[in-house]
């Protein structure tokens, strides 16, 4: 595949990149911050890829890490302070219930439900081994439900 | 609430997300005000790397030495120690392992409640690593070649649903085996007083299971 201009990846995958990011940071601000510096990386290392998926899990992995490290940075407690923003209430819920959960297990359940990805591909994104992302998974999920039942 | 009801959900709220014209309009405009910066061409990348470098060796090194004796000595007693109050550990002022996999999420736990597995032989050339996480389960990880071991304690029952494929007895303990993707194979069984989850590398069924029958609290 040959490298895509900004605004190419950004029409194709902007979407899919700030709903990743906002996801894990309940901020637009920072997740648009997270989104721009993944475009900046994707330009400076202009990488190939063998298809759009081997596309998407690169910019994925790129987004996922600029998210940690924008999460280091603000070093403030998640209290989504965006998430007025969402119009429907059953989504503020959702988005409520993920801001209770802590980063690295949110971040494989948003992986796994999102892109469905199997967990020997998100530890290969998220550079653990897959059995450590297998236990990290039951365990979003059992937080997910706790924090949402506490909600109702 | 199953899994797949919690994927949906989470879809379904994601899906109301999306960058604006405007978001993507300030994207690109700042893409194109921030020029890209080519550091690898510039001969400071070189100076800043051999810095880097040098202060890699002077700080890491040692820690990673301090690190590696910590480990041998777990690895001489055989022995870890499990605080189930770990959950309460700073994650700042934890004392941190670097050299676990899992950097982020392992901590030396003071030592509350001894857990040997003494009975648990070796091969000569594993390399055991110990470490509590902060979620308050102890590893104990054994590597030999590509062949990996790596053992959870917890004083909570785990959930089956996950691991409920084929149970087994083994010497009058039930066991619950599941299969992974690759080559990742897990167990989770319970003892007298600790339940253990049990993921292991490249290990065949029967080596797997005699390894859960020579673990012993």
């Amino acid at each position: 595949m040959k490298p895509f201009t900004a605004e190419t990846i950004l029409n194709t995958y902007g979407d899919m990149l700030y709903r990743t990011a906002y996801s894990m940071l309940f901020h637009h601000a920072d997740a648009q911050d997270a989104v721009q510096d993944t475009l900046i990386r994707y330009l400076q290392k202009k990488p190939s890829f063998n298809d759009e998926e081997h596309c998407r899990a690169w910019l994925l992995r790129v987004l996922i890490n600029r998210c940690h490290d924008l999460q280091r940075q603000r070093r403030h407690t998640e209290t989504a302070d965006d998430l007025q923003i969402v119009s429907e209430d059953k989504h503020l819920y959702v988005f409520e219930t993920l801001s209770k959960i802590p980063m690295q297990y949110r971040e494989v359940l948003v992986l796994k439900s999102l892109y469905g990805y199997s967990d020997t591909e998100i530890a290969r994104m998220i550079h653990r081994t897959p059995s450590a992302v297998k236990m990290r998974m039951k365990k979003a999920r059992e937080l997910f439900r706790e924090a949402y039942d506490d909600r109702k | 609430m199953t899994g797949n009801n919690i994927d949906t959900m989470i879809q379904e709220a994601v899906s109301s997300v999306s960058l604006t014209d405007s978001q993507k309009s300030q994207i690109l405009h700042a893409l194109e005000e921030k020029p890209v910066l080519h550091f690898r061409s510039r001969p400071a990348f070189l100076l800043v790397s051999a810095a880097v470098l040098l202060l890699v060796l002077f700080i890491y090194v040692p820690r990673h030495e301090e690190s590696a004796a910590i480990v041998q000595e777990a690895a001489r007693n055989a022995e870890i120690f499990w605080n189930p109050l770990s959950d309460s550990i700073d994650t700042d002022s934890g004392s941190v392992l670097d050299m676990m996999p899992a950097e982020d999420e392992i901590y030396n736990a003071s030592a509350e409640l001894p857990v040997s597995i003494a009975s648990w032989e070796l091969p000569d050339t594993a390399e055991i690593i110990t470490g509590c996480t902060i979620t308050g389960r102890c590893h104990v990880i054994c590597t030999e070649d590509e062949r990996k071991a790596e053992i959870e304690l917890s004083a909570v029952q785990p959930s089956s649903e996950d691991f409920s494929d084929r149970p087994s007895v083994i010497n009058g303990r039930q066991v619950f085996l599941y299969r992974g993707e690759g080559d990742v194979s897990q167990a989770v069984f319970s003892s007298e007083n600790y339940h253990y989850i049990l993921h292991t590398y490249h290990y065949s069924e029967k080596e797997l299971l005699n390894l859960i029958d020579s673990i012993t609290d």
